[in-house]
């Protein structure tokens, strides 16, 4: 038995003039360096990534970006958590290879389940590398919310 | 752990795959440290258990961009040298606190050969010591064919 009903009439406020419009958030690079830390840290024992030339996809979500993107500016709840990540990768992540960010609010939605109403915003991140191909995109689902402090 | 290659023909439906892994209050500071400039959500819920009971957790809880690098591993394990991973999928299904030791788990369900190569799919869990999952997902990787 699920518990989790999709409502339509879930009352909340954001700016539905951000949804779909991609906006660039500059580029960045990992050096061999980077990557090397990152595998020490998380334990990767993969000899793949053992020269740091190759990045662990994961990496991804651990890199900051010169902006943040278009804020739905959601109005509910007084606090936010990750619900989902979704990274899909096209092409091995390189070290010293620049790599050009665009993100976009992909959609905000709201749901009615047995914890009361949350309201999701999906948001959509794409890494282009020198060719103009996207090598990975991230779809990152963050939940609005009421909470109590305990 | 990963230095075996795992290829295709030797992967059948059902298969098993566990680590285990602690992730402590310090290993929580070395990843957010590994990117300063990264914000967080300014409320202290992964330097403190305050600021974690301050938006209703029990304790200061593991950043999910580190649990999806957390099981990430676990799939660069399982997959050795020679691996692909084509897509990583995960719910988070409540936090992770920190120093929780954690099994991670990855289960084949799915082995076939596609048009593009041959794909596994994998559900893949973190489940705590008292029984929750906080983290559930799928990857889908491509691995080497033994010549």
């Amino acid at each position: 038995m699920t518990s989790d009903v999709e409502t339509q009439d879930a009352q909340f406020d954001y700016d539905k003039s951000v949804v779909g419009v991609n906006v660039d958030l500059g580029e960045f690079r990992l050096s061999p360096e980077q990557v090397m830390k990152y595998c020490e840290a998380m334990g990767e024992s993969n000899p793949l990534f053992a020269t740091g030339e190759i990045a662990p996809p994961g990496i991804l979500s651990s890199v900051s970006f010169p902006g943040s993107g278009l804020d739905a500016k959601v109005k509910f709840g007084n606090a936010t958590f990750m619900a989902g990540s979704r990274m899909e990768f096209f092409a091995p992540i390189k070290a010293n290879e620049t790599l050009h960010v665009r993100t976009k609010v992909k959609e905000v939605y709201g749901k009615t389940g047995r914890s009361g109403t949350m309201v999701f915003v999906v948001r959509r991140t794409e890494f282009v590398g020198d060719s103009g191909d996207v090598v990975a995109a991230i779809e990152q689902s963050q939940v609005h919310r009421e909470v109590e402090a305990s | 752990m990963s230095e075996a290659q795992r290829y295709f023909q030797e992967v059948d439906l059902g298969d098993e795959y566990e680590e285990e892994m602690t992730p402590t209050t310090e290993l929580v500071r070395t990843f957010l440290g590994l990117n300063p400039a990264r914000g967080g959500p300014g409320d202290g819920r992964f330097d403190s258990d305050e600021g974690a009971r301050s938006i209703g957790l029990r304790a200061a809880i593991v950043p999910g961009s580190m649990s999806f690098s957390i099981i990430s591993r676990l799939v660069h394990d399982w997959m050795g040298p020679e691996g692909t991973v084509h897509s990583i999928d995960v719910s988070y299904r409540r936090p992770v606190q920190q120093n929780d030791h954690l099994k991670l788990l990855a289960l084949v369900t799915d082995a076939e050969e596609t048009p593009e190569g041959p794909r596994v799919k994998l559900d893949l869990y973190m489940e705590n010591d008292r029984g929750e999952r906080p983290l559930q997902g799928t990857a889908v990787v491509e691995l080497p064919q033994r010549a």
